[in-house]
């Protein structure tokens, strides 16, 4: 805390120091995971099977990966943005060649904000077993980067320090089947909110029977009813942080038996699990922070423990992906209204 | 006599549709799906859509060789792509 028997210019200047340092880069929440068109509160009930349409802009890290051989959107499966050049999705969507529709929410009229990829390189995890869905997880880079807006928005990875586990509001999103029979995928994105189930659990005689993998994850319903489906497969299992308001991509949308069956919910590829992984393929080592990164980040300020950078994001992409303004407007209003203050107390 | 057997087989399977294997041979409209590789039935969750032979869209053939395996049918596949 800042005593006032200083000179005030002097106090003044370590208060605001101390206020930066508070404010250390927080990858997670600087640049990645924020929904800059929807507002904090809590959003109603939210298909996916059982869930709602998401508003423009929801989730503007959500990618629909399409075959342009195939009449109509041809939407096959989902990804998320994680870099203005890389998409994370499953393994076991790939076969033809795709196109990405990256910050749309309604497939059949994207909107200006929409902007169409394609595919350079298709990285698939080389242990990927599509009998029992082992390792499905894939990244696919970009032709060309994008750029971001308020509808497009980069998606943030979890490391290991991220207790995932602990995280109560989770929700998935995909232009998947709204239905479990009579399958066909949905034009408007569509999101609901899911809680996380312990795999153990999933694993128990009565659920999978062990199907499930150590490095899944397992979300949704007990009693079924809303869950992902044919379609979401590579789109996000999304969970906000505890602290903060962005979130984070824990899991990528893999299997399960049926859709929004009871003690079948569905089965995420642990996108924690494989964060060395996509550091490696997308060729960012694991290494301290550079020296050189983003000027501090305003938002959280009260996070007890900062997070490290969770995937080191190249300063040209924090130009592309620039920090929403509004976020950016309240850090100043903030500072504003404690230099107003400061200068109110007496010496 | 085992030609004969075959045959006998054959005609029997061709008369109890239902029970029978699926064959793709003698110039069938649909096709067999291959479910041999969904051992488990833990269908991904991605959309390759498949026609039935019941009229129904199913999200991908895992899909449609989960319900012939739990409702203990036989629907073969019209077409590649929704009904």
């Amino acid at each position: 805390s800042c005593s006032w028997q200083e000179p005030r210019a002097a106090m003044l200047l370590l208060c605001l120091l101390a206020l930066l340092a508070m404010c250390r880069p927080v990858q997670g929440t600087g640049n990645c995971g924020i929904r800059p068109l929807t507002s904090d509160k809590e959003r109603g009930l939210t298909r996916v099977v059982g869930g709602k349409s998401a508003e423009a802009g929801a989730w503007p890290w959500l990618v629909s990966i399409q075959d342009p051989s195939v009449s109509g959107t041809g939407h096959l499966c989902g990804g998320s943005l994680i870099s203005a050049k890389w998409v994370l999705t499953a393994a076991h969507c790939f076969a033809d060649a795709m196109r990405l529709l990256i910050g749309a929410t309604q497939l059949t009229e994207p909107g200006p904000g929409a902007q169409v990829r394609l595919i350079k390189r298709l990285l698939v995890h080389k242990e990927y077993g599509p009998a029992d869905q082992s390792n499905d997880i894939a990244l696919l880079e970009l032709n060309e980067p994008v750029q971001c807006s308020s509808y497009i928005q980069l998606a943030c990875v979890p490391n290991a320090t991220v207790n995932v586990a602990l995280l109560e509001t989770c929700y998935v999103a995909g232009w998947g089947a709204t239905t479990a029979r009579s399958q066909k995928s949905s034009d408007v994105l569509q999101e609901a909110k899911v809680h996380l189930i312990n795999v153990q659990v999933c694993n128990s005689s009565e659920w999978y029977q062990g199907d499930v993998h150590s490095h899944n994850l397992c979300a949704g319903y007990p009693e079924g009813g809303i869950d992902t489906c044919q379609g979401d497969s590579g789109g996000p299992l999304m969970c906000k942080d505890n602290n903060a308001d962005f979130f984070w991509v824990v899991g990528v949308t893999s299997w399960g038996r049926g859709c929004a069956r009871a003690k079948r919910p569905g089965i995420y590829t642990s996108v924690q699990h494989f964060y060395d992984w996509i550091l490696l393929q997308m060729e960012l080592l694991p290494q301290p922070w550079p020296t050189t990164l983003p000027p501090p980040k305003p938002w959280p300020t009260t996070l007890p423990h900062p997070k490290p950078c969770l995937i080191p994001t190249p300063v040209e992409e924090i130009k592309t992906c620039p920090f929403p303004l509004n976020k950016l407007m309240e850090f100043f209003t903030q500072m504003q209204e404690l230099l107003k203050n400061l200068r109110g107390i007496p010496v | 006599m085992l030609k004969s057997c075959s045959e006998a087989l054959s005609i029997v399977l061709c008369c109890v549709p239902w029970f029978g294997p699926c064959n793709d041979s003698g110039g069938k409209t649909s096709s067999c799906p291959n479910c041999a590789q969904y051992g488990k039935y833990m269908c991904p969750r991605d959309y390759h859509p498949v026609c039935g032979t019941d009229g129904e869209t199913y999200g991908n053939e895992c899909v449609l060789c989960l319900a012939n395996r739990e409702d203990h049918t036989h629907i073969e596949i019209v077409r590649r792509g929704h009904c």
